[in-house]
């Protein structure tokens, strides 16, 4: 039997090009196995043949994700790959990046593809739900044990295994729900963990919870006095009539709403379309809501340079977390684009 | 680089929880900048005390105040 074809991608840095200096390299491929490949390559045995390692630069995939990882597919499938393995990254984040993006573009292009990275990884929240991502220790310290754990993995998605629980395989959860048939029933099941909690014997929750992570905190870059400052709101403020269609509630976008000239909010320019709460009180004056009226007062006062002539706005009821994620980096981003220096978010 | 940004809300745990950077308590869920309860001039200098609260922890970045 013809051995199965395994394409391996690292960075600048475990590809032997260098150190940070090096992080500004493009893609790039070599023929057969290369640095902790060929650690790996000794544990995947005859049957799995490292063909190839991709390289590439951690800056350069930052920086251009997207076009990178196109780059590197065109320089990976003419190796026809049956299997990518991506790092293991541990805790680095650039790197993880890369893994990440790399992966899901294989697996996207219907190539499985793995990688192996700490749990504080950020790229771990970002690609758990497009590849197989193995745990590891945090740093190459930990490369053994992390070429065990990917090399026994890849095996099996090698042998045409579908992974269905990564979390009972080594990885992170996808954070997928798949219907399932369970011997005892819902109540059995309940009363069984309330047993356990009461006793103090472990039990697993049927419930994943979200977990969050705390906001990185940005730094003004500017003096307060001649700052851009941007007012936003998860209230439910749309332009009067609701020409944007937001729903309210439950949805999976945002409205912007133009406050070039306004000097407060008035019935006759906004509305307050929001599910979730009686909206009345913000309804009969809007800047109960969003506060425009002082916020003008004391931009005139020159306590701030200017205020950004956009609301942006979304309905925060039964929001789904990724909606809510894509959301705010979307608003993000425009903020950025426009150089507003500063947010001010109002919650109900 | 980011925008440097703060919560003005009223149930601090959820913005905690979250992991909201920087975090103003607002007047109510149902008005976060408002009191239906004070007259017009009371609501605006309401609304100034918040904004002004919000301004000064986005220059110092400052964690959390009641405002």
């Amino acid at each position: 039997m013809e051995p199965i074809r395994v394409v391996h991608y690292l960075n600048q840095f475990f590809g032997q090009l260098g150190g940070e200096e090096a992080a500004g390299v493009g893609p790039r491929i070599e023929a057969g196995p290369l640095g902790p490949g060929r650690q790996l390559q000794a544990r995947l045995g005859p049957g799995l043949t490292i063909v190839a390692t991709a390289i590439c630069g951690d800056n350069t995939f930052a920086d251009h994700p997207e076009s990178t990882a196109r780059e590197l597919s065109a320089l990976i499938l003419p190796y026809r790959p049956d299997l990518v393995i991506a790092g293991p990254a541990f805790n680095s984040g650039r790197y993880g990046y890369s893994c990440g993006q790399l992966c899901a573009t294989m697996e996207a292009a219907g190539i499985p593809a793995l990688t192996g990275m700490y749990e504080e990884n950020p790229a771990v929240e970002q690609f758990r739900s497009r590849t197989l991502i193995v745990r590891t220790g945090a740093t190459a310290r930990h490369t053994a044990q992390a070429l065990d754990a990917i090399a026994e993995l890849a095996q099996r998605v090698a042998r045409g295994e579908r992974i269905a629980y990564p979390a009972q395989v080594g990885c992170f959860p996808a954070g997928m729900r798949r219907a399932a048939i369970r011997e005892a029933e819902a109540a059995e099941r309940a009363v069984d963990m309330l047993l356990r909690k009461l006793a103090g014997e472990p039990f697993v929750s049927e419930i994943s919870r979200p977990t969050f992570t705390p906001v990185t905190r940005a730094t003004m870059r500017v003096p307060l006095s001649q700052s851009t400052i941007a007012l936003l709101t998860d209230g439910g403020l749309v332009t009067r009539g609701n020409p944007e269609r937001m729903p309210n509630g439950y949805t999976d976008r945002f409205t912007a709403v133009s406050i070039d000239g306004l000097r407060h909010f008035t019935p006759e320019a906004v509305e307050v379309n929001h599910g979730g709460y009686d909206t009345q009180f913000v309804n009969s004056d809007v800047n109960r809501l969003v506060p425009l009226d002082a916020a003008r007062e004391l931009e005139r006062e020159g306590l701030f340079g200017r205020l950004y002539e956009t609301v942006y706005a979304t309905a925060g009821l039964g929001m789904a977390l990724n909606n809510a994620r894509e959301i705010g980096r979307q608003i993000g981003q425009r903020l950025v684009q426009a150089r507003v220096d500063g947010a001010i978010l109002t919650s109900t | 680089m980011g925008v440097p940004i703060v919560q003005v809300c009223s149930m601090r745990q959820v913005a905690e929880m979250v992991g909201s950077p920087r975090i103003v308590i607002g007047k109510s869920v149902l008005h976060p900048t408002g009191d239906p309860s004070l007259d017009e001039s009371g609501e605006l200098a309401l609304r100034r005390h918040i904004l002004e609260s919000a301004l000064a922890m986005l220059a110092a970045g400052e964690h959390s105040n009641a405002a």
